[in-house]
């Protein structure tokens, strides 16, 4: 216990004193605060936007949960680029330990961020029970972007980069909603179209099972090979 | 404490062995320094030791077990002194220090550590403002803030000035005194001279020669004594061997004012480039 209260003590000050990390951190708050506020303000103006509602808070909420992922990717990419992975490794404590603290500090975060969305929107609201799920869902995307950044890019200036990509990456599933049959589910290889999915069952009153098995299995299934893939590239190195 | 027999290892898709077959043992609470110039095994050797590199071929114990059925436990028992500095830049020194310490079952009071090299005073200033030798100091109090038995130091007085490389060397000295068993690895040959019990010369992953630095003087050093008299420009030679009984030199010294006077010790790096045929650059 004391080591994972030494990790998140040591992590928010980390956090705390970069500027880069700091704006990704308050980024949800302020994206909260957008949807919350000035979205009424222009559906208030264009009354067309109304019938947008949904997407936008599907979009919000994919966004305040994904900050969190970038947050951990990038704490791992200085940690590469300060060689400070080296001396962790010489610590007496697993990689598997290591890795999974970090992916659980952003899940949680990245939950209760998606969480503050779908609750504090004033645009739609969800019922207690499907928000949790849903937060949970989309909770699942910053594991995923933690590992696919802190994996591929070599430093941070690429993790930049990566952060671009990856965010239009989780954009594209919502075209899904554009295609009316069965094709749709090509976009299921990308695990955050499952949350759209979930989102979308919410929205529709269906139920959720299915998509939230799906979605959980690929989350894991993906889980698994960014796990030995950023074992083999970056701990192991 | 430690042994290697026929160690070798090849780095992935590489086609030559960076290590080839080399056998040493160190003892308990001997301080062992492997010398060669850069790239020649020397941090590969410990990076195999602390399990930073698998996929060894031959043996290397610690503790009479192979490195490589160690688990993390391994890590409570050795220290590890990186050559880079490695620390989080945004913590403090006092931060980093409590940050790794907590993960090990013992360790040394952080400040108390800090105090030893000089940087009581820069304890909570951010690393990212420390220099270079002073965050290499922070890396060498680290490597034994959790009292470990054995100690793998790679070139620990690296970017360090004269006065804190002897701070470092005393404390290196110290920590023999307690027990501890210590592998270093350097190019700086004074350095080695001054620590170690025994030097091993690595070049092209293979090791010339080993002994102790005095004995390996002994066998490289040329017998005589050089004496400079004053006002000339040409040194006189003789011979050790029953040196108080030579009459020339006897009447030398006693008839004439002696300027400098030297026995042709040789010195490591003499040693190394005579035996290896290398540099240290």
């Amino acid at each position: 216990m004391i080591k994972i209260i030494t990790l998140i003590i040591s992590d928010l000050k980390n956090i705390l004193r970069d500027k880069t990390l700091l704006t990704f951190l308050t980024t949800p708050v302020t994206m909260v605060l957008f949807v919350r506020y000035f979205v009424p303000y222009i559906g208030a103006k264009y009354p067309v936007m109304e019938a947008y509602y949904p997407y936008i808070v599907m979009f919000g909420s994919v966004q305040a949960a994904i900050m969190f992922g970038f947050i951990t990717a990038f704490m791992i990419l200085e940690e590469k680029d300060e060689n400070v992975l080296q001396v962790i490794r010489i610590l007496p404590i697993t990689p598997s330990f290591f890795l999974l603290y970090r992916l659980s500090f952003a899940t949680f975060l990245s939950c209760v961020g998606a969480f503050a969305m779908i609750q504090s929107n004033g645009l739609i609201s969800l019922p207690l029970g499907s928000a949790l799920f849903l937060s949970f869902q989309l909770g699942m995307t910053a594991p995923f972007i933690t590992l696919v950044v802190a994996t591929f890019a070599k430093n941070k200036i690429e993790g930049m980069a990566f952060f671009k990509g990856v965010d239009l990456l989780l954009l594209l599933p919502m075209l899904s909603f554009l295609i009316p049959n069965a094709l749709k589910y090509f976009f299921g290889v990308i695990p955050v179209f499952w949350a759209y999915q979930l989102f979308d069952n919410v929205l529709k009153g269906e139920d959720l099972t299915f998509t939230f098995l799906a979605g959980i299995a690929v989350y894991f299934m993906v889980f698994g090979k960014l796990f030995m893939e950023f074992r083999r590239r970056v701990f192991d190195r | 404490m430690i042994e290697a027999k026929k160690l070798a290892y090849a780095y992935p898709h590489a086609t030559a062995k960076a290590i080839k077959h080399i056998d040493f043992s160190i003892e308990k609470g001997e301080v062992f320094g492997f010398l060669g110039p850069s790239g020649s095994g020397k941090s590969t050797t410990q990076k195999i030791l602390y399990k930073l590199l698998q996929g060894y071929e031959g043996s290397i114990k610690i503790d009479n077990k192979e490195v490589s059925s160690w688990e993390k436990a391994l890590y409570e028992k050795i220290g590890v002194c990186f050559e880079l500095p490695n620390h989080y830049l945004k913590l403090s020194a006092l931060e980093n220090l409590q940050f790794f310490g907590a993960f090990y079952s013992q360790s040394h009071k952080p400040l108390d550590l800090l105090r030893m090299v000089g940087l009581e005073k820069d304890a909570n200033k951010r690393v990212s403002e420390f220099s270079k030798g002073m965050k290499m100091r922070l890396n060498f109090i680290r490597s034994f803030m959790h009292k470990p038995d054995i100690l793998f130091l790679d070139e620990p007085t690296s970017g360090l000035d004269p006065v804190n490389a002897r701070i470092v060397k005393d404390i290196i000295m110290d920590l023999k005194a307690q027990g501890k068993t210590i592998f270093v690895t350097t190019h700086q040959m004074h350095d080695a001279d001054e620590i170690c019990d025994r030097v091993a010369f690595i070049v092209e992953g293979e090791i010339m020669a080993m002994d102790r630095p005095q004995n390996l003087k002994l066998q490289h050093s040329q017998r005589v004594v050089e004496v400079l008299m004053k006002g000339e420009n040409t040194a006189h030679q003789f011979s050790l061997d029953n040196l108080g009984n030579n009459l020339e030199f006897l009447t030398l010294i006693k008839q004439n004012e002696i300027a400098s006077m030297h026995s042709k010790e040789a010195s490591l790096d003499d040693i190394f480039i005579k035996v290896t045929g290398k540099t240290l650059a």
